[in-house]
Parts: C-alpha cells; structure tokens; sequence
C-alpha cells in the first residue's frame, strides 16, 4: 500500500468520527422525544439534571402534568405526599415535581423562563419556603449545583435589556460564580445587566453554537441519568384505603405520625430525628432566636417568577407551609417573625394580583402536620393535597389580570421593614 | 487575541487542527519549515500567555533569558580546553538554574498561599529539562549547543505546561532530521489514535470522575464525617477510587495529547504512562507512572545520590544507602509538589513503600524454593498494589486535610 493510501485510511475514520460528532452536536434537528414511561420516572425522580434540562419538562407541560415548583420538603415522600396520592387515586391530573435541596427561586425562574411557551394558560403550584429568604439569598454554591447553562442561554437568547426584570435577573446571574464561568455568557449577561442588546458575535455565538449544542446533549443525555422512584411510591400507597376519604385519610396520617415519631417530644419522624438531630440537639437549644426571613434579595428572586407567570398567562397556587411549633420554642424562632414574613410575601403576591394561596404559616402547632422540623408531612400533606385537588378542579380565567410592579426588584423592598406594610 | 490555555477543551484541536497542518503537509513531503514551526509555536506561547495571564508571560520570558545565559555559560565553561571542571561551578550553574522554581514552591508556604509574581505555567517542566542538560553536559554527554534548538527544547509548546520531560539529546536527534515518509504515515496514525484516546481519557472519562462524581462523593463523605472513626465513613473509601480514576484518566489523557501532538510534528516525544494500574509491585508502578518525571528524579536524583554516596564510602550497607536514596528522592518529590503535610506525607509513604518492597524482593530470592510464584500471587500483587496506590493518592488529593482539618 503506498504512503498515501495508508495516510487517507489513518485519517478518513477520523474525519468521519468527527463530522459525525459535529452533525450530532450542531445538526439543525431535534432528536426524538422520550418515551412516556420516561417522563413518568423524571416527574417524581427530582434528580439535578430533569430541573437542568428542557426536553423531559416541555414534554411534561405539553402532556398534561401538574408543575410543583419547591424544595426539599418535596423529598419528604410519605403515604400522604401528593405523588403518592394521586398514584393511588386517578385524581385526573399528575404533578411533575421540581426542586430538591437547596433550589430557591432564582432556580425555579430559570428553569421557568426556559419552559417559554410550553407553560402558556398553565396551572403551576409553588410551595414557597420561608427558609428560603435568609437574608443573604440563595446559598452560592447551592444555585451552582442547579444551574444549567442551557437555561442561561435561553434566558439571553429572549432577554429583553429595557426591561427591569430581564437586567436586574442578568445581574443576579453575574453574581453567581457559575455565571461568570463562561466567558460569552457573561459578555452577553454584562450587555443585558447594564440595559444593551447583545452584539452580533454574541448572538451567533449563543444562538447558534451554544444553544443548539446544549439542547442536543440534553435530549441525548438528560434522559438516561433519572432516578426512579416509582417502586418507592407504590410501595408508600399500599397502606392507603382503596376508596379516597378526606377525613379518613386525615384520620390515618394522624395514627402514621404517631407511630412514627415515638423518640422524640417534638412530633418529629424517628429516623430524621435519629440521623439529623439527635447529636446536635443540646447546640441548637435557642439557637435560632435571631433568625429572620424578613429581608434580603431573594423577594426580588421571587418576583423574577412571577414576572415569568404574567408573560405566560399562568395560574399559580402558592403554598406557604408552616414550621414545627414545638421545634420553634425549642430553638427560639419568633412565630411573631414568621407572621411578619407572611406578612410581606403575602402584599408582594396579592397587590400584584396573584390571590390563590394556600396560607399554613399558622398551623405549625397541628399535630403531625410536619414531618420534621420545617418540611411538611403526614396531615401536612393530606391538606395540601386538597387545596391542590380543589385549585384543579376550579374553573381557569381565559385571561388572567396581573399588574407588577418593578418596585419588588429594588433593595427598598428587600428591606422594607413589614410593620410599614398595610395588610392587604 | 483570546487566551487559550493547552487542551484545555475539544475546540482547542481545532485550533491545533488549522495550525499544524501546513507543517505536516512539509514533514509529509520530506521538509521541516522551521520557520513556519517556530511561527506556530510562538502563536500558541502567546495565546496561552496573553490577557490576563500576561504577568506570567514575562516572567516565562525572563525565566527563559536566565536559562539561556546558565546554560550556555555553564557549556562554555565546560568545553573549553583543559576546563578545570570544578564541582561548586557546577553546583552554583544548578543552584542558579532552580532558584525561579524553589522561589515559586515556597512563596505560599510565606505569603498566605499567594502565587509568586515569579511563576508561570509550566515552570517546573521547564527547570527539569535544564537541570537534565546541566548535568549531562558536566557528563560530557552534551558536546554541541545550539541557541535555536535550546530555545526549541525549552519551550516545545505540546509539552509546556506538564511535560512528559524530554531529554536535549533525544529530541534534537528528532528536531534535526525529518522522518522519511512511511515513518511519518506511521507517526501520524499514532499521533492520532494519541489525541483520540485521549478525548475518551480527559473528556469523557476524566470528567465523569472527576466533575461528575467526586464533588458528590466529597460531600457526602464530609456530611458523614461526624460519629465515625476519624470521619472515615464508606464515602471515603468512594473519595479514594473516584479521585484515584480521575487523576489516572485526566493526567493520562493529557499526556496523550501531547505526545500525540507531539508526533504530528515529526517529534516522538516519550510516553509517560503504561497501563500503570496493572504494575505488580510499587517499584514497577513507579516505572508505569508519570514515567518522564520518575526517569528523570531516578536518573539525575537517586542514582546521582547512590554513585556520590558509594564513591565516597558514605554508609558501608548499600542496602542502607539505597533506602536513604528513596527517602531523599520520594521527599524532595512530595516537598516538589506543594509544602503541606499531604504532599510530604505522600513522598514519605511511597518511599516506606520501596524500602519494604526492596526488602520483600532480598526475602524472596533467598527462599526462592518455598515462597510460590504463579499468576495467582501475580493478580494478587496488582491488586495490592492498586490499592496502595490509591490509598497514597487519598494522602495526595488533600481532603484528608479538608475532613479532618476545616
């Protein structure tokens, strides 16, 4: 064989390897959808990468199922946790949960904002925590591990650098280290933040060789890193009656908390309390006298949300559930102040005109409610699963009437101090 | 210019595609363009050294002055007639030579963990490659010096910033003459399958243990560190073979790339890892791993020290003296990478490690007869070694120090 020969039968797999690699990561198509078992197991898996992707939450907004936007209370899966329920009882919709530990608003709008029209006239739930507005906002390294450079893009690519939202979400970013991680990303979030249209060179950048490439390794990758839980929440629904009873049900999560929460005085399910608290008890004796959730940047994250419900004509239910009374006096957190946070998100959502929430902030004395400290369970989750059923079944405004304001984004509300506030 | 920094992403052989291949379409043909060769290397010397990366872009350039001004000097004064080739000339060309490199190690011990202003990318590769020339020219193995093949040496762009460490005479023997062409097909089908294996290394592998799964790995390990023994819950153990595969399949892969780079342009740059999780024993493991920089301390450090110590009937045991060797070479290696406890500790273990093995290896051969040797002690020598060896990179990675100490 001559050198030539032996030269193009070295190099033309390669080209081929290659071609084949940037036709699969740039070519102008979608690869096909996954199957609908797949998107069964990404609605309860809660794993990083569903939250992170677009693909697998597209499909689920486009085939019907219900968004819960929360934290890690929705790890808390008992019998009485809404996945559970509504496997066990064909209550005519199905939730696709979203969040774990450590997601806070700025997570959830990014993730949102990328959702684009697939959330147009949808119904959303959101179980807002208080622990969330801590007064520095979302733990950095926390929004790291959640963020998804695909939903960045996404966000420069439809960001609007006259409005106050889009600038002040640019900014935001920038303040993340995983914002600053990529250098085009930032140039382009640098041009939104302070009021400029992304240049030509960033446009083609972003739109056509980031974007394309990062929603071609989502719909590659995305689908085979989901954590199945199905077995996990059948298992959870066989101790329920087959015949769904409101009071019934009520009447079992109430003996189920019993039971399992023997060790301790607080109400609080026996393992966490085993494995999380026990140790560290005599250290947190009043140790949260001080803690407030009245102020900082995250009631501006929030309104980032809400801005992205009013472009798409979404109706939210908002859910504000309660922390563990009996924990409260132990550790000193002033149910004075939790009202006082009530208090505030309460205005910001109903001046605006966003009035379905399901307000617990009160009922953290309820026995078995909360499953631990702050994370709701049992009765806690049989409640919330009614107002869910009942924020279904209601009729939906054709068009839905919501008036922000760009005030929730200055530092002025953030620190505004709730006994200035009117109740509304 | 943007700055680029070696192999740092899949775009970077796009790059490295469009700016070798003129000069492989001259070797392919039978020339070396050194000019264009010298063009190319300066393009990337630049990208990797502009922007902010600047103040290291000078430093390299005075580095690179001092070093060309040592070694030249120094074979000057070695070459010429009747040279009274006096040892502290030597020593002195040696410390001069290595001062811009125990600068920049201690300079975090002193400044709080700042970096020197001193440093830049690479440094301690390129130091090798000097102190390796001092000593052979002392040798009187260098016979010829020329400014443009040192500079070519020196600053042989593939291998910058984490070698493997060449020799001067190897690679001028390359550099001086053009491979004839099957030879090259040759050297590009290798180069190649180089570059490519090392995508499934650093890019696909690598990240996979190291982005993917060790942050994970860490922070469970460090959630449970409280109610075990010295923290060491299960996770560690899961710390230690995740961040073993990933030092293995990052370093490795960008090993690769540069000997593949390397081989497109017509230089056999030597290979630095040989399958080393399959090495029967840790003084084998030592000739699998980071192969370049092993050769180098035991060439120019350990057999130095032995000639040196038995030449002037320091110890009478030379078993005594060889161990006293490894301690030297496995200590100055640990103190190379970093001045904290892990790093020295990691030196130290390994040394204890050949010291024992050394003295397994006297045993056997003595009791040949009664000790077995088939490929089951074979599998079980591979086995214990691999599991010694990942144990010394949980010394090195340093979350000990972050599960014990923060």
């Amino acid at each position: 064989m001559s050198n030539f020969k032996k030269l193009i039968s070295i190099i033309a797999p390669m080209i081929i390897a290659l071609l084949l690699a940037v036709l699969v990561l740039y070519g102008p198509f979608c690869l096909p959808k996954s199957e609908p078992a797949t998107v069964e197991k990404a609605a309860t898996s809660l794993s990083a990468n569903v939250l992170r992707g677009e693909q697998l939450k597209d499909q689920a907004l486009d085939s019907g199922y219900l968004m819960i936007m929360g934290s890690s209370e929705l790890l808390r899966f008992d019998s009485f946790h809404p996945s559970v329920l509504t496997h066990k009882y064909q209550r005519g919709y199905q939730p696709f949960l979203l969040g774990s530990a450590g997601t806070q608003s700025l997570t959830h709008f990014f993730s949102a904002q990328a959702m684009g029209k697939h959330l147009n006239h949808k119904r959303v739930v959101v179980i807002i925590s208080p622990q969330w507005f801590v007064k520095k906002g979302v733990d950095k390294n926390m929004f790291d591990y959640y963020y998804s450079k695909q939903q960045a893009t996404h966000f420069i690519r439809h960001a609007n650098p006259h409005s106050e939202a889009d600038r002040y979400a640019a900014q935001r970013l920038l303040s993340m280290p995983s914002g600053r991680g990529d250098e085009v990303i930032e140039s382009s979030l640098k041009n939104i933040a302070s009021g400029q249209k992304i240049s030509a060179n960033q446009k083609f950048l972003v739109n056509d060789l980031k974007s394309p490439n990062l929603s071609h390794q989502d719909q590659l990758f995305t689908r085979f890193f989901i954590k199945d839980r199905r077995s996990k929440i059948d298992e959870q629904s066989r101790v329920l009656p087959n015949k769904y009873n409101q009071q019934q049900l009520n009447w079992i999560a109430g003996n189920l908390g019993k039971e399992h929460s023997t060790n301790n005085s607080f109400q609080i399910d026996n393992r966490f309390y085993d494995r999380q608290l026990k140790h560290a008890l005599p250290g947190l004796m009043n140790s949260q006298q001080n803690y407030t959730y009245e102020y900082g940047p995250e009631f501006s994250d929030f309104q980032l949300l809400l801005n992205q419900f009013k472009k798409h004509n979404v109706t939210p239910l908002f859910v504000i559930p309660p922390i563990n009374s009996k924990w409260m006096v132990y550790t000193g957190l002033r149910q004075s102040m939790l009202n006082d946070f009530d208090k505030k998100i309460t205005y910001q959502l109903k001046t605006q005109g966003f009035d379905k929430i399901v307000d617990l902030h009160t009922d953290g004395d309820v026995p078995y409610f909360m499953q631990d400290t702050i994370h709701l369970g049992w009765r806690g989750w049989v409640k919330v699963d009614q107002e869910l059923n009942r924020f279904v079944k209601q009729k939906q405004p054709q068009r839905v009437h919501y008036h922000l304001r760009d005030y929730f984004y200055t530092k002025d509300w953030q620190q505004r101090v709730p006994a200035t506030i009117k109740k509304y | 210019m943007p700055n680029v920094q070696p192999y740092q992403n899949p775009q970077y052989f796009i790059w490295l595609l469009f700016a070798l291949l003129p000069l492989m379409v001259g070797l392919y043909h039978g020339k070396r363009w050194r000019w264009y060769e010298t063009l190319v290397s300066l393009v990337f010397l630049i990208l990797i050294f502009d922007q902010d990366k600047l103040s290291q872009g000078i430093a390299l350039i005075c580095y690179t002055i001092i070093q060309v001004v040592i070694v030249a000097g120094y074979f000057h004064y070695r070459t010429k007639k009747d040279s009274p080739n006096q040892f502290w000339v030597f020593a002195l060309a040696v410390f001069l030579s290595i001062i811009q490199v125990i600068v920049v190690k201690f300079t975090p011990l002193f400044c709080a963990g700042r970096d020197s202003i001193v440093a830049f990318l690479g440094i301690s590769y390129l130091t090798f490659k000097t102190v390796g020339m001092l000593m052979e020219i002392r040798d009187g193995a260098i016979k010829e010096f020329s400014l443009s093949k040192f500079l070519h040496f020196l600053l042989f762009f593939p291998t910058l910033s984490s070698g493997p460490i060449d020799r001067y005479r190897r690679f001028t023997k390359d550099y001086e003459q053009v491979p004839d062409q099957s030879k090259y097909v040759e050297l590009i089908g290798k180069g190649l399958h180089n570059i490519f294996l090392g995508f499934l290394y650093k890019f696909l592998l690598g990240y996979l243990f190291g982005t993917l799964w060790l942050p994970r790995l860490e922070r469970l390990a460090l959630m449970q560190r409280n109610g075990h023994f010295l923290g060491l819950s299960i996770y560690v153990i899961g710390v230690m073979y995740c961040y073993s595969m990933y030092l293995f399949f990052d370093f490795a892969g960008y090993s690769l790339f540069a000997v593949g780079t390397s081989y497109l342009m017509g230089i056999e740059t030597p290979i630095n890892f040989n399958k080393p999780f399959l090495a029967p024993n840790i003084k084998e493991f030592w000739n699998r791993w980071h192969m370049s920089l092993s050769f180098w301390f035991r060439d120019y450090i350990y057999m130095r020290f032995v000639f040196w110590a038995m030449k002037h009937k320091v110890l009478k045991s030379r078993v005594a003296m060889a161990n006293i060797g490894y301690l030297l070479l496995f200590g100055l290696m640990g103190i190379w990478h970093g001045e904290t406890w892990y790093y020295i500790v990691y030196g130290l273990f390994h040394a204890c490690l050949i010291i024992g093995t050394d003295a397994w290896l006297r045993f056997k051969k003595k009791y040949r007869q009664s000790i077995p040797s088939n490929r089951w002690t074979k599998a079980l020598g591979i086995f214990l070694t691999f599991n010694v060896v990942c144990f010394s990179f949980l010394i090195f990675s340093g979350f000990l120090d972050q599960l014990w100490f923060s």
